[in-house]
């Protein structure tokens, strides 16, 4: 007894916890992992948007990693919609599950560990009719034909979704010095795109693509074509990831920290260049940073999250001009401007994120929280809509703080 | 855009899964900063430091033992140790000796079937041969019976019984035992060299890595040139070597892996030199240079800890390639001489067509024992890598 | 490129130097009237050792003078002989040492080509099948038998193939290279050969393939977490194209680098396994006159190992520049 106390106290998991730990996750993962590589008819899959002017709906979304030491609620019910033709910006802390989120959406999630526990991610796609076989109808014209389809990414089998990733969703990533394959040319790697996704193309034609491509992100194709990645500056190759997800003209690009590894001179280049494709393709971007002047100068809606959750989202302006959250103010106040008065103090959140496993049923902004008060206490606030399109998930705006 | 557009569904509810045990402490996947220490008791514990986590030596403990195939490598490591140091302590009783008007006499007492290392079961079987002749004198026919007594004087390829637990070999030696003993001798053998290349390895790869320039490359070229040098063939000159010269048999089995660990430092030398290059790029060198920490402390508590795991893994490893080493010595005859036991000695009477196929008793047994010792050390040390590994999560 | 070469072939002429320095002082070491009696027994054993060769010998490697200017002229003796090939005469053979280990080594080299083909072929899509599946049953196993492939002591496993396939049930031949009981040309020959070989190649295929196949299943892991499979992933490429032509091809680049450092195992021959099935290979060979002290034999053959390790290693230098793009060779 004394010892299992004394483990207690130095905080150290007892083994019977890690095999009860180890005993459920193994349950679950095996449940999940059956579910991803199931086969599936189409129509298992094939779902409707809530609102036909979006073109991504993550809906109740929950990603979790098993780990040995318990269930990490990475992404813990999370949902926002990015509409047709627009930037949404996710900020947050690192930790609060906005990467997870993307990569949730991609299905890149690293399992056996991460799991998409529950949820829905719907989509609109736009792609090439496709007979039975899987190949592109052609209509009378010699054109192939397109058909929309809405499918939920999250109940997709893993098989399928290569028809969606590259076509329809690409992804830019965070680390540009690691994302390309060193053993194949930046040409090599530009041309597979065009060839797996437009239906006949050619070698040459897709070189063509490719060349187009590279001209968009303002590189001279003809310098890195044959070029091997490594021989490319971190800019460059990253420009060259914008190229590689544009190059299948894609309706949702997700940029995932997309200037985080870059010197700031680099880093407004492809900012401007990530505006100008946008206004090029007519597409959407799901812009996830933590940079809040980044998300000012691109977004048109915002969503923060903390800890796992959404605590805000709204217009670009409600949540700059107009925020609610005490940490979405919290945050707003930590950026250093040029007007703040010498010898006033830069704000800074006091605390640390929270863990986001073993989660209390309250508000998880408690204990840094300034405006805390006693019904902090209860249970997790909900979403309170504070005008047609912003929403704050906190106790202040709740009608519980009205009766008070 | 549209200002009047929704950007968002409700906030779904919080769903918890059935199997999960919400009250269960995990850890977390992308906040690790905060080793959280405190205890989690839910409500008054500060929500970053609500988790429980294991130490690292727990850690490690719970990953190494949670692998079926390193707890089986670690019953197996033990039980031969056990096997070859206690093993004969049973068996060897069977050497009475007695003092008689001051002279110490050796009696066996074989009977109670215990045997030692280079004791002959001489108690022989005899062998009856009968002849049976007739002659025919005067009419009357004499049958004659004349029998043969041969001794064979030793108990040679008994079969396994009560008396010899495996049977005996061709010189009526105890097959059981002598396993025991030469698993000593295995044993014994791999450990030092191991140790031994562990000390060179780590000292000539620490001076390289640590100090670099000329040092590191001279230390470098001369591992270069021993990883050049043939094995096996080298040791067959090193034997011949060591016949010319008046060093007891017993001991030049020991000489040779000495002379083993000479040309096998360079590999675990390499390890550290390439750890410690890398680790000397690190921050927490760079802050021991700024602390300005002598040369010693740097070296002995920055740098050695960060290279044990790898090293660890890499003795346990080397531990079972050297045990195979030391067999296929004995085997090719280059290890311990007659009278004394080794397992791939005992392999080597198979060269005999005869043995091979009719008495597998004698020859099995010796190489299964090599195969536990080698498997057995490949787990733990395998199991101990994956441990030992803080990228690999399950 | 030229440069590096030149450079790297200095390297290789020094580590040289040094092998055969140490392989000469160990000679050197031995008293001369051990090596004579070693001699006088090769030539009780039936081998006629000509007084001629002896004193060859003797002057090649300077033998008899203990002097330190005397080693020293000895072993520049030694090495001038060995730059023109000459490796001296073997006491067992009568026969020149370099002649008798370009003899034997088609053999040793058949067994070890063959082995090595089939080991690559069964151990690399084992390993990426194990890596793929990593924590399956399938991983599982592979696991266990690689351990079991890396434990076994290739003596003591030979000699149950040989008592399982060859003495109990008669399947193939136990030892030797021929029959010699029937004289065999043309297609048949071969077959016999074929036939001979079959256990010793086995034998070396299922001892060798648990090293690669972990060295396979490690590299494809290591790749499988890397960033840019998740690039290719998220491109829409199907999972097969993204192991086999993504993954597998950063997993070649050790694997290729190895294939080079195979060079002395291809030519020096097993020597434990054709000692065990009496192959006439330079292994078995070597083996022979090491025991019965034919000194020119042996330091010829340790030199022949050890040029063959330096070129090894040489090459797998070479081939990871080509292999990989991100090695430059300056």
């Amino acid at each position: 007894m004394a010892g299992k106390n004394k483990k207690a106290e130095r905080g150290y998991l007892t083994g019977r916890e890690i095999r009860a730990i180890a005993k459920a996750n193994a349950k679950e993962i095996r449940r999940l992992e059956a579910y991803k590589n199931r086969k599936a008819d189409e129509e298992e899959f094939l779902t409707e948007m809530h609102d036909p002017d979006n073109i991504l709906e993550i809906d109740g979304l929950h990603t979790y990693f098993y780990t040995e030491q318990g269930v990490v609620k990475a992404v813990n019910g999370v949902s926002y919609n990015v509409p047709k033709h627009s930037v949404v910006g996710v900020v947050g802390e690192s930790g609060c599950g906005k990467s997870v989120t993307s990569m949730s959406v991609m299905r890149l999630i690293q399992g056996p560990t991460g799991q998409i526990a529950d949820g829905s991610i719907r989509f609109q796609s736009k792609d090439f009719k496709r007979d039975a076989k899987g190949n592109p109808v052609k209509a009378e014209d010699g054109s192939f034909e397109m058909e929309e389809k809405i499918y939920d990414i999250a109940k997709m089998p893993i098989r399928e979704i290569h028809r969606l990733r590259g076509k329809q969703i690409a992804m830019i990533f965070q680390e540009p010095m690691t994302s390309l394959n060193p053993v194949f040319t930046i040409g090599q790697q530009l041309d597979e795109v065009t060839l797996i996704h437009i239906p006949g193309a050619t070698k040459q034609q897709a070189k063509e693509k490719s060349y187009e491509m590279l001209r968009l992100v303002g590189i001279i194709p003809e310098n890195v074509y044959n070029a091997f990645p490594h021989e490319l500056s971190g800019g460059m190759r990253q420009r060259v990831m914008i190229a590689m997800a544009l190059a299948a003209e894609p309706r949702l690009i997700i940029a995932d920290e997309p200037t985080t590894a870059l010197d700031v001179t680099i880093q407004a280049q492809i900012l401007e260049l990530l505006q100008d494709i946008k206004n090029k393709i007519d597409g959407s971007i799901l812009l996830i940073t933590h940079d809040l002047g980044v998300i000012a100068e691109m977004a048109d809606y915002v969503v923060v999250m903390y800890a796992g959750k959404v605590i805000e989202k709204g217009t670009v302006m409600e949540i700059f001009q107009d925020p609610r959250h005490p940490y979405t103010i919290g945050l707003q106040k930590s950026k250093p401007t040029m007007t703040l008065d010498d010898g006033v103090e830069l704000y800074n959140i006091p605390g640390n994120v929270p863990n986001p496993t073993n989660m209390p049923n309250h508000c998880y902004f408690k204990e840094r929280c300034a405006s805390c008060t006693a019904c902090c206490n209860g249970e997790y606030p909900e979403m309170v809509q504070v005008s047609p399109t912003h929403f704050v998930a906190c106790h202040l705006y709740g009608e519980e703080a009205h009766n008070d | 855009m549209e200002e009047n557009k929704t950007l968002a569904i409700e906030q779904e509810e919080i769903l918890d899964l059935p199997v999960e045990p919400t009250d269960l402490p995990a850890e977390p996947v992308e906040i690790v900063e905060e080793p959280a220490a405190e205890a989690a008791a839910e409500e008054n514990v500060p929500l970053d430091r609500n988790v429980r986590l294991m130490s690292p030596t727990r850690m490690v403990m719970r990953r190494f033992f949670r692998s079926r195939l390193s707890i089986v490598g670690l019953i197996m490591v033990i039980s031969l140790f056990l096997f070859s140091f206690v093993g004969p302590l049973f068996f060897a009783e069977s050497m009475h000796k007695e003092t008689i008007n001051g002279v110490t006499v050796e009696t066996y007492t074989p009977d109670n079937g215990k045997w030692g290392e280079t004791e002959l079961d001489e108690t022989g079987r005899l062998d009856y041969a009968t002849a049976e002749s007739t002659y025919t004198v005067d009419g009357v026919t004499y049958t004659v019976y004349q029998t043969t007594e041969t001794e064979l004087k030793d108990n040679s390829y008994s079969p396994p019984s009560s008396r010899h637990i495996l049977g005996t070999d061709k010189e009526g030696y105890d097959i059981f035992v002598r396993l025991m003993y030469g698993g000593r001798i295995s044993l014994i053998v791999s450990f030092l060299a191991v140790f031994l290349i562990t000390i060179l390895g780590v000292v000539l790869g620490g001076l390289a890595g640590y100090f670099g320039g000329w040092i590191d490359n001279l230390i470098m070229r001369i591992s270069d040139i021993l990883m050049c040098l043939p094995g096996v063939p080298i040791l067959l000159i090193i034997h011949t070597l060591l016949e010319a010269t008046n060093v007891p048999k017993e001991y030049r089995i020991y000489l040779m892996m000495i002379y083993l660990t000479f040309i096998s430092w360079t590999g675990t030398a390499r390890l550290v030199r390439g750890q410690i290059l890398s680790l000397r790029e690190q921050e927490f060198m760079v802050a021991a240079e700024a602390m300005g920490y002598s040369t010693g402390r740097k070296i002995f508590k920055h740098l050695v800890p960060n290279v044990m795991p790898q090293l660890i893994v890499q003795m346990t490893l080397s531990l079972g390639s050297m045990i195979l080493y030391e067999s296929t010595l004995s085997y090719l005859n280059l290890g311990v001489p007659a009278p004394y036991a080794a397992w791939g000695t005992m392999i080597n009477v198979i060269n005999d067509t005869d043995v091979l196929q009719h008495y597998p008793f004698i020859w099995v047994p010796a190489g299964i024992c090599i195969v536990i010792a080698v498997l057995g050390f490949n787990f733990v040390g395998d199991g101990l890598r994956d441990a030992l590994d803080p990228k690999a999560r399950r | 490129m030229f440069k590096y070469i030149v450079k790297r072939l200095a390297l290789a002429v020094l580590i040289l130097l040094g092998v055969s320095m140490i392989i000469y002082f160990l000679i050197r070491l031995m008293p001369v009237d051990f090596i004579q009696s070693k001699i006088d027994a090769i030539s009780r054993g039936g081998a006629t050792v000509d007084e001629n060769m002896v004193q060859a010998m003797y002057e090649m490697y300077g033998l008899g003078d203990d002097s330190f200017g005397g080693i020293l002229k000895g072993y520049v003796n030694w090495l001038g002989a060995l730059c023109k090939f000459d490796l001296g005469t073997s006491f067992v053979y009568s026969r020149p040492v370099a002649d008798i280990i370009v003899e034997k080594m088609g053999v040793s080299f058949a067994v070890a080509f063959i082995a090595t083909v089939f080991e690559f072929l069964i151990a690399i899509p084992l390993g990426i099948t194990a890596a793929t599946h990593q924590y399956s049953l399938r991983d599982y196993v592979v696991t266990v038998l690689v351990m079991v492939g890396i434990s076994l002591p290739s003596f003591f496993f030979g000699n149950i193939l040989k008592d399982l396939l060859a003495l109990k049930t008669g399947w193939f031949p136990p030892s030797g290279l021929i029959d010699s009981s029937v004289t065999n040309t043309g297609i048949n020959l071969l077959l016999d050969y074929v036939q001979h070989m079959v256990i010793p190649i086995l034998t070396i295929v299922i001892l060798s393939i648990g090293a690669r196949m972990r060295m396979t299943r490690t590299n494809m892991l290591e790749v499988l977490n890397s960033d840019y499979i998740r690039t290719a992933r998220a491109k829409g490429l199907k999972e097969r194209v993204v192991i086999n032509k993504h993954a597998f091809r950063n997993t070649l680049i050790p694997l290729v680098t190895s294939m080079a450092g195979l060079l002395p195992t291809l030519f020096s021959g097993a020597i434990i396994t054709e000692q065990v099935f009496d192959l006439p290979g330079i292994g078995n060979v070597a083996l022979d006159a090491m025991n019965r002290g034919d000194i020119p034999f042996i330091m010829g053959y340790n030199m022949f190992l050890a040029l063959l390790s330096v070129i090894g290693v040489l090459l797998a230098d070479l081939m990871y520049a080509v292999v990989d793009p991100r090695v430059k060779l300056e």
